[in-house]
Parts: C-alpha cells; structure tokens; sequence
C-alpha cells in the first residue's frame, strides 16, 4: 500500500492544504484563466503572469480557449486521434502498449502553441523554482491540461536529476481531452494529483464530449457562442432557450449511454447484452482524470480522486428532477459555465470541503445524518441509484488493491524461493560443470534439471497472473510504475527467460511456430521488458540480456542449414556481438561465464566464417 | 477470502439501452414510421426491411395478425421436428442435449415461411449490421429467425440483436439450456415486456389450469435472452430465467385487472422511457442500509421499485414481500453462479504443465532403467510409480472437462476452441493415454480400444485428424529429428501391443489357430508402418519393454528363418540405435 496517498487529516482540513494549492492562489489563477478568455486579442495562444499571491511567487500560463466547432469535433464521432508519442510518451498502457486517445481539435492546437516561443518562456519559469501554474477556462483548459503533461514528461520524468518544483494544472469547467488511459498513465506516472479540475454542478462543457457530433452538430456552433464570454449573443435571442434545451438533453441522453454502461462494468455485470447494445451505438471514449472538485452552488466544494466515480457524477448530479425542470438546468448549465469566478469566491472563502473516499462505504440513502458525506451527497441531488454506481466505483478500486495483495503474496510464497533455486541452479551449472544453465536445462539431463523446469513452470503460473489481470486493467493503475514490481518483472526476465527459449528450442517448436521472438516469446517478458524501458525511458530493444540465446539459435540454424549469408544475417551477427559487449562489459547485467563456454554458444562461434568471428573474446 | 461486494446491475442496463435509442428505432420500423421500409408478404406473417441510409444498419420487423384465441399454448418437440424434415435447428442440439421443444403456433408460422425466411437471410450481409424486431406474436418468429441466423455468427463482436415487444415466451427449459450455453447467443435476444401487457405470459398462465397453483416449476415454457421489463415510466433488465419467470407470473397476476392494454401502448412507454433517462428515479425506501452487505438487495429493491413491485406500492392479489425475498435470493444466486462458472483453461493450464513435466521426467527415470514409463506404470514396482497415479489422475480429470466444455459449446464457437488448444491436447493425449492402457491391462482388462477407451480421448484425436489432413507432410521431418523426445502418434499404441501379447499366449495353447496368426500378422505390419514413419517412440526397443516381450515371443513362434521388413529391422541393434538418433533411412 506504499504507493498510495494515505491523507493526514481524515476530519477535512482545507481544500489548500490537502491539494497542495493555497485557495487564495486558487482564486486568483481562476481570474486569470477566465480572463484569458476575455481578452480582445483573438491570436494569442497563451498568457503568462507572474504574480504575487500572499507573498509568495508563481508563474501562471493560462489559456484562451477555441469558440470553433471545428476545433473540438475535428472528426466523426468523437473527434479522437492518437496521443503523439513524440511529445507524450507516458500518455500509454505500458504493457499492454495502448496508446492514448486525444481530442484531435485540442492536439492541434497545442502543436501550434509550440510553434512559438513558449517554450523558452515555459524553461524559464520551470527553472526559476517558483510555483508553476498552468491554467484554463473551457477549451482552454485542455491546453493547460496538455502543457502540463508535456512539461511533466520533459522536466519530471524519472531520468532527470534536476528536479525543480512540480507544476499544478488547474481548470475550471474542462471539457473531457483523452480516454481512460489519460487517468491510468497519470495515476501511475505519480502525477494525478497535480491536476485539479473545477466543475460546477449543471456546466455543459465537461459533459459536452460524451455527445457525437452527428448529434449536436446542428445546433454545437451556436451552443459554443452562448458560452463564449466574448460573444455578443444576446440572452434575449428568442431561439437560445430551445437551442439549449435541446442539446442538454441531447448531451445528457449520451452521458446516460456512457455512465451507466461504465456502471454495469463497475458493478461486474457479466450479461454480453451490453456488448451487443455497443456495437449498435457510439459511445464516447472520454473519460476524466486527476483530481475533481464540485462546486454543488451552496457553498461546498467535493473533492473526488477516483475518475470512475468522477465520470458517474458528471452524470448523476446534472440530472433533472422531472421533465418540467428541463429549460431551467439547461439555462444553468450554460450560465455556470460562465460564473466560475463569482463561484469559487464565494466557495472557496466558506472552507467547506468535503474529500469522497472509501466510496464503497457511502450511505445509500439521505438518512437525515449531518455528516460532511451525507450533506454534500444530499447537496449534490444524489439518490440510491447513483450512490450505489459511486459504490461499486470504490469497490472496484478496492478489489484492484486485494488483486495486487494477492499476487505479492503469490510472490512471497511461491516465486521468491523458486527464484532463489533457479540462482543456484544457475551458479552450480556455471562454477561446477564449467558450462551453463542454458546448455543444461536444453539438455535435460539430471534431476536437478527437472527440478530447474518445475520451478520455472511454478513462476509462470505466478507471473501470467500479473499479466492476465493488467490486461483486463485489474490491478492498481501505480503498478506498472512501481520500482518493486519493475526490479522483481526485470530480475524474473533475466534469469528464466533463458530457460523458455531453451526448452522452445529443446522441442524444436521453432520449426512448428516460427521463431520464438516473432510469435511464441510470452507476454510475461514482454510487459517486463516494457516496464523496464518505459522506466528508463529508453526505446524498445527487439534483442535482449533475456533475449539473445533465440538470435544465437536463429543464427546458427540459418548459418548450419548452408543457406547464403546475406547482408541482413551479417548485420544480425555483428550487432549480437556488440550486444554481447555491451552488456558484459558496460550494463554489466549480463556475465560472461554465463555463455562464454556454454556448447550452443561455442558451437554458433565455430561455424562463423572467418571474416565475422569475433576476434576481440 | 473475503467474499467481493455484489451488484445487480439491471437497472443501469435498462438505462443503457434506453439511451441508445434502439428500441425507439425498432419501434418505429414495427409502426412504418420510416420512408423507404420493404413490405414482404407471406403465409400469416409478413416483414419490414428498414436499411437505415448513412448507417450500415438493417431493421428488420415481423408481424402476426392472430387474434389470441388462435394462438396455441402447445410445444412441439425437435424430434417432431426433425421428423417433418424440418432441420434448421438442428445445431441446438448436443449429445448431452439431443432435443427441446418450442411453441407450436410460432414454429407452424416459421417453417410455413421458411424458403422466403432463408432468402431473406441470404441478402444479409455477414458485415451489416442487423436488427431483428417484432411485436407479440410477430415478436415470437423474430426470436425464431434470429435464432436461425445464430448457426452461422462466430465468437466475433458482429452479431444480430433481437428486439421483441410484448412477444410470448417461445420455447422450453431445454431450449433455454441450449441458448444460454453460448453467452454470446444469449446476449442477442432482449424482450421488452410491458407490466400490463397479458400476452408475453400467456403461455404461463394458460398452460396450468388456474393461477392460484402457479409456480415456476410447473411452468413448461422458460424465457432467455435478456428480458427489458418496464412500468409506465421505468424499466429495469433481468437476465436470470428463473427471476423473469418468477416475475411474469406476479404479472400475470396484474393484468388480469387490466384489460385495456393496447399494442400502441408500446410506442407511449418507450417514448416515455426515452425523455425519462434523463431525469432522476426517485426511491421511495426510506431505511438507511449502512452495512457493507446491502448494495445488492439495494440494487435489487431498486428494480422492483421501477416495476412498482414493492411493499410500499402495494398491489392486489400480490405478495411483494415474498417476491422481492425470492427475487433477490435468486440474483444473489445466478450472479454467484456466474463469477465461478467460468472454467477458465488458461489459468489451470499452468498447472497441468507442471504435472507433464513430472511425467516427461518419469519417462526419461524409467527410460534409464531400460524399462519406460509404460511398463514401469504397468508394473508399479517402485514407488515413484505411485507418485504417478496422482498426476494421472489431475491430468485426466483436467482434460475431461476440456473436451465436455468444448462439446457443449456451440459449433463454431467449439471449433475455434479446439484449434487453440489442439497441440497441447494431442501432447497430453500421447502421453497420458498409455498410463491408462497400462492400468487397464494391470488389472486384467482387454480390448481396451473397444471396451474402455474413455470418450475424451477419442474426440481429442477426431479434432487433430480434421485438422491435419492438410499438414501430415510436414510431420516426418520434424519427428526425424526429434526422435529422442518424440511420443508415440498413436496414443493406443500400447494397447495393441497387450492385444498382440494375449494373441500370442492364446497360440501357444492352441498352435493350428490360423485366425489369430493372421491378427499378429496384422500387428507386424501396423508396427511396421509407424516405425517406418518415425511416429514411435524408441522407447519402445528398451530391453524390458512389453512391445520387446512380444517381439521375443513372436520370433519364437514364427521360427529362426523367418524374414520380413521388421524383422531385418529389429534383428540389427545397431538399427534401432540410428532410429533413435534419427538418422536410419527405411529401404
């Protein structure tokens, strides 16, 4: 449970000091995103502030937003491309290698702000060691949202040694920018927290995205200029209230699509109803991510961390108490996108906080309680149906926690002394028989060999596991970025999968299936070596220290079966020998005794023509 | 470990098909809403076909004008079915399962219609996707029709739904079972059910003779799919089939009073239901369930609030406070049932490596004392043998409920599993068939191969040689060179061997018998065969083995001077020794 933020204060405290960001600071940086927004100039993509808030410095860059329906829907349905993976490599599933999804309009839009001098300014500030704040009002706000990840990534990631103050990103009534694998790459990255997002109760706007276009797009143009400040609309225009009365409703009937299909998951329905139902509908693939605060308009501001709960709310609470109330919300929905100002005064003045945890815990009706929970859920206009939806989000996030229990004890009962024993089998095969354990295990020969391949059978059992449950998303978002769990994925990797290759080639399944790093290499090492290299933030290497033994065994098979050297087998050689070189003699992860006299080594060096022998081992 | 929180997640399903406006589309192809719908005509039934322009969607909607007093509550049989050369469902049928049964005045309507249904079927695309949708009766034909199609739809995602309104239940138990054997068949059918509509329990009520002995286990019709249950303004989904039953019959009980119901009332509730996904349900229970335990009998409570079937909303002639203990002990039970259900290979699979490995080093022990894994099964004479036993037994059990989970699934469905699975099955089946030949014959058994041979692994070896007619090839050159590890291709291979064994103590008692000379004849030759394709193990040759028992014998009994293929091979160790390394090449 290390990874995990235990907070301090259960009984509240202020929403400053939970979140790392004074309220007065909080004020002020919502004056200047919302003024970003009224500015006259039209081309400007940024503004940067630097001001002094209770005598203390921050950089603030906030952010006008895009009033063009162009911008936020750049394609049917949804508007989503793939995240670039140049500028946000850690916006991805690691072991899985899933790329993000990103709204397209608001991706563009941020290749055109780094095509100005924003960041030199941005490196100035950074290195200044003050508090950097990035900013935004609406679509705005998806630029801070982006900035933010983009300088985590550059200034923050794990290989940097400088390591100046970390930026907040705060928005105020964000529309959704990505999928879920924006809210599980920043979970694990360590960088959730950073990332504080405002919503008053009825906005439109973070709700907007979870509409296709196809069914808004009539009336999106005029929508987006009732909610642009600058616009001069007139709230008298005869036509606005049925306008916005018919995208709200239209918005929030896909909301209903989008929640309550992420509710049946959450609550572990296993009825393929609700796939064959998916493939008939579009449903929007935004999700939330970070921290949210809702502002129920009295007063209270609550502080919810888990975005599946998040995304229930962002439906639960806009919801209409009857039909007659429609014109109402919907005329609310569009002035408190526009009230965050007045709002947060107000609110972050009364200190009224109250922090949603141990979700699973929630009373499931109004019990007349005066507990902070019970009010803010009372205040929020939140019924059974959706406190059991918020309930089954935390025991979903509970169970993940129990999965990742279950498997360190797994680890502690299981894999630790199998580990322990494939290490001496290997150090007795290289010191005694003078040869290694590859050659030993391929050959089978003596007990301890079998031995050897039962304790490799018990860690498989053990490691596909992990890997079945990070397919399905059943474990912690923060463990593919766990330290422990990326040494025990690497020390597994290096010392057993030499032993898989050598029982594939042992049964001659290479001639069945192919080579084993095209299609038989398990996905155990696979997402291990992923973990590793996303770490070091280092590109994928297609050999390995646990990997080289299928090129030597591809390569000799080759060279022996008198077929042609060509270029590319030459190349192949030489770079395994450099490999070899690296790793021995600088990594120094890999040790000579371990190959040098092993007999399929020694048998591949023997048949090399003269000119590829390495000269230098 | 401690037991996960459980949720009924109807009511939020309801809401999830409600928001995606399917059954609104559906309803307005029955009604012929729609510019551009196809009308087709045929014998008591006709249909719309709706292709939705700038989607790749196709709706296609039945309709009956039986008036109810046509409509029979009597069930027909497959086996009449099949007897009336009406095939089409078959596929539903497994051996565990030969037959169901279905209703008489839907199927009449189906089979009468069949050559225009089966066209019809042809101008689908396999990529298009589809709708199939009715109302009543007309409901019924399209659960018949979708049902037809599900022969030929696989694992994939692309699959036909199924939208009925107020459609009566349309078969029995066995063709529930059938159904619900693929989740993913089950998944196609959703039947939208209006409190006060008599016709969709119909059948339930007319097939006992009064409601006040109704229970489900007199019912003969059972429903499947997923079942969209609404009242006036709300809606809520049950996917369990003894708790739809259980509710049809309480409402049953309602719409005794209620004889107004009309068809259009449909259109109302799902326009209804459509402007309402927007707007709160507000729950009129008043206790606070603070305990952890509660959220699925909230869950629950919330549905029957939705159909107005609860102690606060009292109605005539039902027990709502028995219903709703009924309902949620059931749900509690099918939800158990399904997170434990699932027999998941992958898992196990680990497991069972470890025990053939234990085996492969009990072979490569035994091959050491000149004996094999065989005849040291056989023989039991050490202890390791006994150790043995144990993973015999895991392997087996392992592999028996992989075949029978394999057969239950549907055709396509099956055939996919089997590929994926196949290598390890056929490896398993090579080396653990021998260890039940040799327990057999232990025990004084014969004719292993007619009399005993356990189902699994006869269908283990039928997939493998549907499968590799294509690839026999491919195998003797990769057995060549593998001959040290290789395992025996015929898993039965030892059996004939003990056969071949009784024949030649049986001659020794009666020498002239010409008939049993000629099995071993027979036996010479199939030996002949395998070894001359590199598909025996040379295990085989081991000094104490039961195959080199009855080489001595057979020798003995055909004479110093007899020649054949074999015996130039077995007569020169040094042969045998090439055919180990694999380098002996046959004349």
């Amino acid at each position: 449970m290390k990874n995990y933020r235990i907070r301090d204060n259960m009984a509240g405290g202020s929403l400053g000091d939970n979140i790392g960001l004074k309220e007065d600071a909080i004020k002020r940086v919502c004056g200047l995103a919302c003024k970003a927004n009224n500015h006259k100039s039209t081309d400007k993509l940024y503004f940067y502030d630097k001001v002094q808030i209770s005598s203390e410095t921050y950089h603030v860059f906030s952010f006008p937003g895009s009033w063009d329906p162009a911008e936020w829907f750049v394609n049917k349905p949804f508007g989503v491309s793939k995240i670039n993976s140049t500028q946000f490599p850690s916006l991805r599933s690691i072991g899985n290698d899933e790329l993000a999804w990103v709204n397209e309009g608001f991706a563009k839009r941020f290749d055109r702000l780094l095509e100005t001098n924003f960041e030199d300014v941005v490196k100035k500030a950074i290195l200044d060691g003050k508090q950097v704040v990035f900013t935004g009002h609406s679509s705005g706000a998806a630029m801070a949202t982006q900035t933010t990840f983009w300088v985590l990534e550059k200034y923050f990631n794990p290989t940097k040694i400088q390591k100046p103050k970390l930026p907040f990103c705060v928005t105020f009534g964000s529309p959704l920018i990505g999928n879920h694998i924006f809210s599980h790459a920043s979970r694990r990255e360590n960088w959730s927290r950073y990332f504080i997002h405002f919503v008053l109760r009825y906005d439109i706007v973070p709700r907007i995205l979870l509409a296709p276009l196809a069914s808004i797009e009539e009336n999106f143009g005029s929508v987006l200029q009732f909610l642009n400040p600058k616009s001069k609309t007139s709230t008298q225009d005869p036509t606005r209230a049925i306008l916005i009365s018919e995208v709200y409703k239209t918005v929030m009937r896909n909301a209903a699509s989008v929640t309550s299909h992420a509710a049946c998951i959450l609550m572990g329905s296993t009825n393929l109803l609700l796939e064959t139902v998916a493939n008939f509908v579009e449903l929007s693939p935004y999700r939330p991510f970070g921290t949210y605060v809702f502002c129920n308009g009295n007063g209270q501001l609550i502080v919810v961390e888990n975005s599946d709960a998040v995304l229930q709310l962002l439906f639960h609470t806009a919801l209409l108490s009857d039909l007659a109330e429609l014109e109402e919300v919907a005329d609310k929905s569009i002035s408190q996108h526009l009230n965050y100002v007045a709002e947060l005064q107000e609110s972050l003045g009364m200190q009224n906080v109250v922090y949603l945890e141990q979700l699973e815990q929630l009373p499931l009706s109004a019990d007349g309680s005066n507990s902070d929970v019970a009010t803010a859920l009372d205040g929020l206009g939140l019924n059974t149906r959706a406190r059991l939806c918020l309930r089954a989000a935390g025991e979903l996030e509970k169970q993940k926690r129990k999965n990742e229990d279950k498997i360190m004890k797994e680890i502690q009962d299981k894999a630790l002394t199998s580990m322990k024993e494939l290490q001496n089998y290997k150090t007795t095969c290289e010191m005694h028989k003078g040869k290694g354990y590859y050659d030993a295990f391929k050959v089978q020969k003596e007990s301890n060999d079998f031995q050897a391949n039962v304790k490799r059978l018990v860690l498989a059992g053990v490691w596909d596991e992990v890997i079945e449950m990070l397919k399905r998303y059943e474990l912690p978002d923060e463990f593919e970025g766990d330290k422990e769990w990326i040494k025990r994925g690497t020390e597994y990797r290096r010392l057993v999968e030499p032993l898989d290759i050598a029982n594939y080639y042992r049964h001659l399944k290479n001639e069945d299936t192919g080579p084993y790093m095209i299609r038989a290499r398990p996905k155990r090492y696979r997402y291990t070596q992923r973990w590793l290299e996303h770490a070091k933030r280092m590109p994928p290497a297609p050999i390995t220290e646990s990997t080289f033994w299928a090129e030597v065994e591809e390569l000799y098979s080759w060279i022996n079966s008198k077929k042609p050297l060509d270029d590319h087998v030459e190349q192949r050689v030489k770079q395994l020998q450099k490999d070899l070189k690296n790793w021995t003699d600088d990594e120094k992860v890999l040790a000579k005794d371990t190959f040098l006299k092993d007999p399929n080594f020694i048998r591949w060096k023997d048949i090399l023509p003269q000119e590829l022998k390495d000269t230098s081992s | 470990m401690s037991q996960p929180t459980l949720f009924s997640s109807g009511f939020e399903l309801a809401s999830s098909v409600t928001s995606s406006v399917l059954l609104h589309r559906s309803w307005n192809v029955i009604t012929s809403r729609y510019a551009g719908i196809v009308t087709n005509v045929g014998e008591g039934v006709s249909w719309k076909v709706y292709r939705e322009p700038g989607s790749d969607l196709t709706i296609i909607a039945f309709e009956v004008k039986l008036d109810f007093s046509n409509v029979q509550a009597g069930l027909v049989s497959s086996n009449t079915l099949r007897e009336n050369n009406f095939h089409h469902f078959e596929f539903l049928c497994t051996k565990k399962d030969p037959f169901f049964s279905v209703n008489k005045t839907a199927i009449s309507l189906f089979s009468e219609n069949y050559e225009k249904l089966d066209q019809l079927k042809s101008e689908i695309n396999s990529s298009t996707k589809l709708i199939v949708t009715g109302h009543g009766l007309g409901g019924a034909v399209a659960s018949l029709f979708t049902i037809s199609l599900l022969n030929s739809i696989g694992s994939g995602k692309n699959r036909p739904l199924c939208i009925t309104f107020g459609s009566p239940l349309i078969g029995d138990k066995k063709l529930q079972q059938a159904i619900s054997r693929s989740s993913n068949w089950n998944s196609c059918f959703l039947h939208v059910v209006s409190l006060k509509d008599p016709l969709p329990t119909l059948f339930i009520t007319n097939y006992s003779s009064s409601p006040a002995v109704l229970t489900p286990e007199t019912s003969g019709y059972m429903p499947f799919g997923t079942f969209f249950l609404c009242s006036d303004a709300n809606s809520t989904c049950f996917e369990n089939p003894d708790s739809i039953l259980e509710l049809l019959i309480a409402m049953g009980s309602i719409h005794t009073q209620n004889q107004g119901f009309q068809s259009s009332d449909y259109g109302n509730i799902v326009e209804k239901l459509n402007d309402k996904v927007i707007c709160k349900f507000f729950s009129t229970r008043v206790e606070n369930m603070a305990h952890a335990g509660s959220a699925l009998e909230s869950s629950i409570s919330l549905q029957l609030q939705a159909l107005a079937l609860t102690p606060h909303l009292q109605q005539q002639n039902i027990d709502t406070n028995t219903l709703e203990t009924k309902i949620k002990i059931q749900e509690q039970k099918f939800i158990l049932h399904r997170r434990i259900k699932n027999f998941d290979p992958a898992k196990k699979l680990n497991v069972v490596k470890l025990c053939m490995s234990q085996l492969e080093w009990y072979k490569k022990e035994t091959k050491n004392q000149r004996i094999g894994y065989y005849d040291s099964y056989k023989n039991m004479n050490s202890p390791w043998d006994y150790d043995v036993i144990q993973f015999h037994k895991r392997l087996t059990n392992y592999w028996e409920k992989m075949v029978e989970e394999v057969e239950m699934k549907p055709q396509k469905e099956g055939a996919a599993f089997r590929t994926r699975w196949l290598y390890a099955g056929t490896n398993y089946r090579r080396m653990v068939e021998p260890l039940a030949v040799a327990q057999y014959y232990r025990e004084g058994g014969i004719d292993y191969v007619t009399q005993n041979r356990s189902k699994h692994f006869v269908r283990l070896e039928e997939w493998l040689n549907e499968g590799t007619k294509k690839a026999t090839s491919d195998l003797s050159s990769t057995s060549k060179k593998n001959v040290e590890a290789l395992l025996t291709f015929d898993s039965c291979f030892w059996a004939h061997v003990e056969e071949a064994l009784l024949s030649c103590k049986e001659l020794k008692v009666v020498r002239e018998k010409e008939e049993t000379l000629k099995k071993l004849v027979i036996f010479e030759e199939y030996v002949y065969g395998l070894v001359k394709n590199y598909a025996v193990s040379p295990e085989i040759f081991l000094a104490q083995s039961s195959y080199m028992c009855w080489w001595n014998e057979y020798k003995a009994i055909k004479g110093t001077f007899y020649n054949s293929a074999l015996s130039n091979f077995m007569s020169d160790a040094r042969k045998r020794e090439q055919y180990a390394l694999g380098v002996y090449d046959f004349p």
